[in-house]
């Protein structure tokens, strides 16, 4: 690892059909750091993270976790590293359905450490800091979509991971969940867990240390909003990044 | 504890211990079978017909197999066990063997060999009041432990006894007699043409009715070998000599035919398959048979298993994906949805195997079919149970193979994309 750096992509491409949506991305992830991605729908923030998190093969260009390059390892270590290094949070629908909150916070701990019963003190740890203790008994399909998403960060963050990537995880809460989220994102990020969310929320973003913007399927810095909430679209009409 | 200690130079609180720990390369059997019954408790409905399918196909097979081998069972004991033996040694020229005591002597020696019996054929008759049949007369050894017959009413002949006889019942039946009563005989004791208008070729005698005998038997007229063959003037002559061997597989009867063929060349030697046509299309029938039903029972297993799995594993190819991210591999998700498949395939064939003991129960006080001593009972064997068992288990494992298969191969980038 250079300099704390605890994720590195370098010029990643992601072709769809004839379309490149990924483009000559890259982006550098410091230890402990907070990083809002932004950019308008469809503009593939998406397919980014999935390739920084390694469930989907860049065409070209390198991702390294930990200095480690995932694709020149065999798939179970790859597993190994999303199991261990990698946390993810998605939009929706996070959480499996048949298992209670508390079984889904603990299934990466049991996964890794094979003792259940540590697992389950792993996940009520977490499920009590997050204030949901009330709801570890609940099957995952029944939670509010606040409480799911919190329930998946409290998962994502179990087997204490370097990163954790989240996808638009307030994208259906309201602003009272939204804090719940952002709160539990200040938790994380303070305990030097590096995070990187995409968001369509500038909300969201002013929480960050940093912003990325995603334009024609690269990555330009962009200052974080201060002052107001700027439209997250704005950015469209500064094509900053085409500068020279 | 606190959620904060993640940083690399300052990992503390109370389990940060276990975190320093290699851990696990692969899942535990614990939490993949934990996964697996999770998810079958899902969906009541889909976990109902999919314990019925498999228990249908179990439950159903069990007493048809049964029936089937009761059925072949009835009819080798009629004509093999207490019909004509397993193998059947007839001269290769001429009506009879002159003397057979040598001959039985060697084939008794033969170590498949349980029992070896003379049978003499003649040609005769039996009148009873206004009733005359021409038929074969049998002479069968008195002092034998097994019987061309099986006697249902009445006493056996004993060595000796050369006023007595043992009658189909058919033909006591048609001729109007029943034990004790007397009947006439008639036996043509000479085939040779220039003494068939010979008195002295012809035999008559008065023998009384000591028993009945069913099954193969119902048309013959039994009577004591020692005293037929004195009476031809040939003593220890026989038409055949009827083998038992120590049980009723084929290839041990065609094993000790061929030995027997080589002691005596002037003899023919037969398997029970090999010499009698009504036995060959019964038991190659009860094989098709057995064969076309336990294939479509299968059938009726892999496809709704098949199609329930698979479906299955379409709804969840989101949760499949979430694994994957959190970082399971694709062999412990085959594994998950596997183990879905066998605790279905396990408990199914449970339930089939009580369903199927009960109604051989059932089978064994009514019968399928029961008409003039032939009664098919369910054979019950522990192959005739775990067969079915096995391959409705194998059926299963293999239908849920596919759908586990499926899942484990699918692309978590794709599926995740999706908001459902
Ligand atoms: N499998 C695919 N085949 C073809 N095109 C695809 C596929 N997956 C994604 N795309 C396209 O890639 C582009 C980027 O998608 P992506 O989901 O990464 O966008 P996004 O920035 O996350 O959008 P949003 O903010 O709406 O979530 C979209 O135009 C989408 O249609
Ligand atoms: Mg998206």
């Amino acid at each position: 690892m250079s300099g704390g750096s605890v994720l590195v992509a370098n010029g990643l491409v992601r072709r769809r059909g004839d379309k490149a949506i990924i483009a000559g991305a890259s982006l550098t992830l410091k230890l402990g750091e907070s990083v809002a991605l932004m950019g308008p729908s469809g503009c593939g923030k998406t397919t980014l993270l999935h390739l920084l998190g390694v469930l989907d093969r860049p065409g070209a260009g390198t991702v390294l976790i930990e200095g480690i390059n995932p694709w020149s390892k065999g798939r179970n270590a790859r597993a190994a590293l999303r199991l261990r290094r990698i946390g993810f949070v998605f939009q929706q629908s996070n959480l499996i359905p048949f298992l209670s909150a508390r079984d889904n916070v603990a299934l990466p701990a049991w996964r890794l450490s094979g003792n259940r019963r540590f697992a389950l003190a792993q996940a009520d740890a977490l499920l009590d800091r997050f204030g949901l203790n009330v709801q570890a008994r609940a099957p995952g399909g029944v939670l509010s979509l606040g409480e799911a998403q919190r329930v998946a960060t409290a998962r994502a963050l179990v087997n204490r991971p370097a990163i954790i990537l989240a996808d638009e995880p307030t994208g259906s809460l309201d602003s009272a969940a939204t804090e719940a989220v952002l709160d539990s994102f200040d938790e994380i990020v303070r305990g030097g867990t590096t995070l990187l969310v995409a968001t369509h929320d500038p909300r969201v973003a002013s929480r960050m240390h940093r912003m990325v913007h995603m334009q024609d399927g690269a990555l330009v810095d962009q200052p974080i909003p201060t002052t107001g909430f700027p439209s997250p679209f704005a950015a469209l009409k500064i094509p900053a990044g085409r500068r020279p | 504890m606190r959620i904060t200690q993640l940083s690399h130079n300052d990992v503390a609180g109370e389990c940060a211990a276990a975190f320093e720990r290699p851990g696990r390369s692969a899942a535990s059997v614990g939490l993949l079978l934990f996964l697996a019954w999770k998810a079958l408790g899902e969906n009541g409905l889909s976990l109902i017909l999919l314990l019925l399918a498999v228990a249908v196909g179990v439950g159903f097979q069990i007493p048809n197999r049964a029936n089937l081998a009761g059925f072949r069972d009835e009819i080798m004991r009629q004509e093999v066990s207490s019909g004509l033996g397993q193998v059947r040694v007839r001269p290769r020229r001429g009506e009879r063997f002159h003397d057979v005591t040598d001959m039985m002597a060697s084939i008794a020696r033969l170590p498949s060999v349980k029992a070896v019996e003379p049978i003499l054929v003649l040609p005769g008759a039996i009148r009873s009041g206004g009733h005359f049949v021409v038929l074969g007369i049998t002479g069968v050894n008195g002092s034998a432990g097994q019987r061309p017959y099986e006697r249902t009413v009445g006493a056996d002949l004993v060595p000796g006894d050369n006023h007595g006889t043992v009658l189909g019942e058919r033909l006591a039946k048609k001729i109007g007699v029943s034990v004790g009563d007397d009947v006439d005989i008639q036996v043509l004791l000479s085939t040779r043409p220039r003494l068939v208008l010979d008195d002295n070729g012809m035999g008559n005698y008065t023998l009384k009715v000591r028993g009945l005998a069913g099954f193969a038997a119902l048309d013959s007229v039994f009577v004591d070998w020692g005293f037929l063959a004195s009476e031809t003037g040939e003593e220890r002559s026989a038409s055949a000599l009827l083998v038992w061997a120590r049980n009723d597989e084929v290839e041990v009867a065609r094993k000790t035919a061929v030995s027997i063929e080589h002691l005596f060349p002037a003899a023919t030697a037969m398997s029970w398959l090999d010499d009698s046509r009504y036995l060959r299309s019964v038991v190659g029938a009860v094989q098709a048979l057995e064969s076309i039903a336990g294939g479509m029972s299968l059938f009726g297993v892999i496809i709704p298993v098949l199609s329930l799995l698979y479906i299955d594993a379409l709804h969840r190819r989101r949760q499949v994906s979430l694994l994957s991210a959190i970082g399971f591999r694709e062999r412990e998700i085959f594994l998950i949805f596997f183990a879905k498949a066998l605790i279905v395939g396990i408990v199914g064939v449970l339930l089939g195997a009580a369903v199927g003991w009960g109604m051989l129960g059932y089978f064994n006080l009514h019968p399928i079919y029961n008409y003039e001593k032939f009664v098919v009972r369910p054979t019950i064997t522990l192959g005739n149970m775990l067969t079915p068992v096995l391959l409705v288990l194998a059926t299963t494992a293999l239908a849920g193979s596919l759908p586990a298969w499926q899942a484990a191969r699918v692309n978590p980038s794709d599926t995740l994309r999706r908001i459902e």
